[in-house]
Formats: C-alpha cells, sequence, structure tokens
C-alpha cells in the first residue's frame, strides 16, 4: 500500500513536471516562432500554460525573472555557469520596412538619393530609426 | 512619430509604419521589404538554467521548438533578399 502511494506520488510530481507554466522571454520579433510552437505544444496538452515577457532588456534567468529565453548573438565564455543554451538556427539580420513606407522614405528622405527605387543604401539616419535595438555585433553577447 | 520601444517585425508590418530589425525569414513571411543590412549571421539561442532544463515540461517545450526552427530551415536558407 506504501509502494502503491509513493508510486502515485511519483506520478503526480512528472504530472506536474510535465504541466505547469513555463515563462518565457523573448525579442517581439521572434514572437511570431513562438506563438507557433505554444500552439503546437498546447494542441497536445492544453494544460501547458506560457507567460510571454517581450522585452528588449535581457532577464535574468538566475534570478528567476523568466525560466526559458529566446536570445540573439553569443554567450560569453565567462557567462554565468548555471546557464544551458542551445543554437536553435543562424540567420542574417537586417533592417526592414514595410514596403509602403520604405517607398515613402525613399522619396522624401535623402537616404537613396531622392529616388523612390531600391536598394536604399542604409544610413546612419535608417540606423538611429530602430532605436533601441543594438547597432554593433558586440552588443550581441551575454 | 516618435516610438520608444523598438518595433517588433509583427508590428512594423501590422502598422505600416517605421523600421525594425529582424531576420531575413520572419520579415519575408511579412511582406517586409528589406531596407539594409544591421548585424549580419547571427544565432539565435534558446537559453534556460540547469535547474530548470531538467523540467519534463520545459524539455518538451525545448524540443518543440528545435523542431519549428528546423522546419523552417529551409527558409533561413533561402537565397538572399533584393536590396
Amino acid at each position: 500500500m506504501e509502494q502503491s502511494a509513493l508510486s502515485l506520488q511519483e506520478l503526480r510530481g512528472l504530472d506536474e513536471g510535465l504541466s505547469g507554466c513555463i515563462r518565457v522571454t523573448t525579442l517581439g520579433t521572434l514572437v511570431t516562432i513562438l506563438a507557433e510552437v505554444i500552439a503546437a505544444m498546447r494542441a497536445r496538452s492544453p494544460r501547458h500554460t506560457f507567460e510571454l515577457i517581450y522585452d528588449t532588456r535581457t532577464a535574468d534567468l538566475i534570478r528567476g525573472e523568466a525560466d526559458v529565453a529566446l536570445r540573439l548573438g553569443t554567450m560569453k565564455n565567462t557567462s554565468q555557469p548555471s546557464l544551458v543554451a542551445r543554437k536553435l538556427v543562424e540567420e542574417d539580420w537586417s533592417i526592414f520596412g514595410s514596403e509602403g513606407y520604405v517607398l515613402e522614405r525613399a522619396r522624401s528622405l535623402p537616404i537613396c538619393g531622392g529616388t523612390p527605387s531600391l536598394p536604399i543604401t542604409i544610413s546612419s539616419r535608417a540606423r538611429r530609426a530602430v532605436s533601441g535595438w543594438p547597432s554593433t555585433r558586440a552588443q550581441l553577447t551575454w | 512619430m516618435r516610438i520608444n520601444n523598438p518595433l517588433s517585425a509583427c508590428e512594423c508590418a501590422a502598422t505600416g509604419l517605421g523600421l525594425t530589425a529582424a531576420p531575413a525569414s520572419i520579415a519575408r513571411s511579412l511582406g517586409l521589404r528589406r531596407v539594409g543590412p544591421l548585424f549580419g549571421r547571427v544565432g539565435i539561442w534558446v537559453v534556460t538554467t540547469a535547474s530548470v532544463a531538467r523540467l519534463p515540461r520545459v524539455r518538451a517545450f525545448v524540443k518543440h521548438l528545435v523542431s519549428a526552427f528546423q522546419s523552417r530551415q529551409e527558409i533561413f536558407q533561402g537565397p538572399p533578399l533584393s536590396a
């Protein structure tokens, strides 16, 4: 009987480990992929719940500000040893805008010599327009 | 218009305003146009603590994440966008 009670407790523990909330912090831009993953997980197990923390600030995982982070860049070798990281993909990050916005800027601002045709040569003006983003690769180390 | 926080690619596509920094696959799927380079190729990582990584729900989540990114691999490795 005692043995069965223990097994039940163990099973309950495993069940609690499989269900429950996962707090995920990410850049807003990666929310589109994250939404697909969350939908797939919840379709299989509706007991999974998620708290999305969508911020450009790097959350402190050691202090428990989030359970999981999706991050961009490179992990410092000297970073906290209790962190574990897995690279999901490597991709070219560029500056983008909607078609209409880019053509309007191309006409009104001298970022491509005043012509509406693309390609537009990136300028410091366009870089400032994505203010809040790190501007160098060195700033992408965490 | 001045926005204090950087626009995400979704917000940029939804509002049609401003510029955003994004990986090509996401921007392409949202119909955004490339304006210029930013960081070059950089990694996207899933990070957690060793203790949290042991939780079955987190392991399942990471497995789904890896699979989602792998299934987009074709898009990620696609030809460079024009402009």
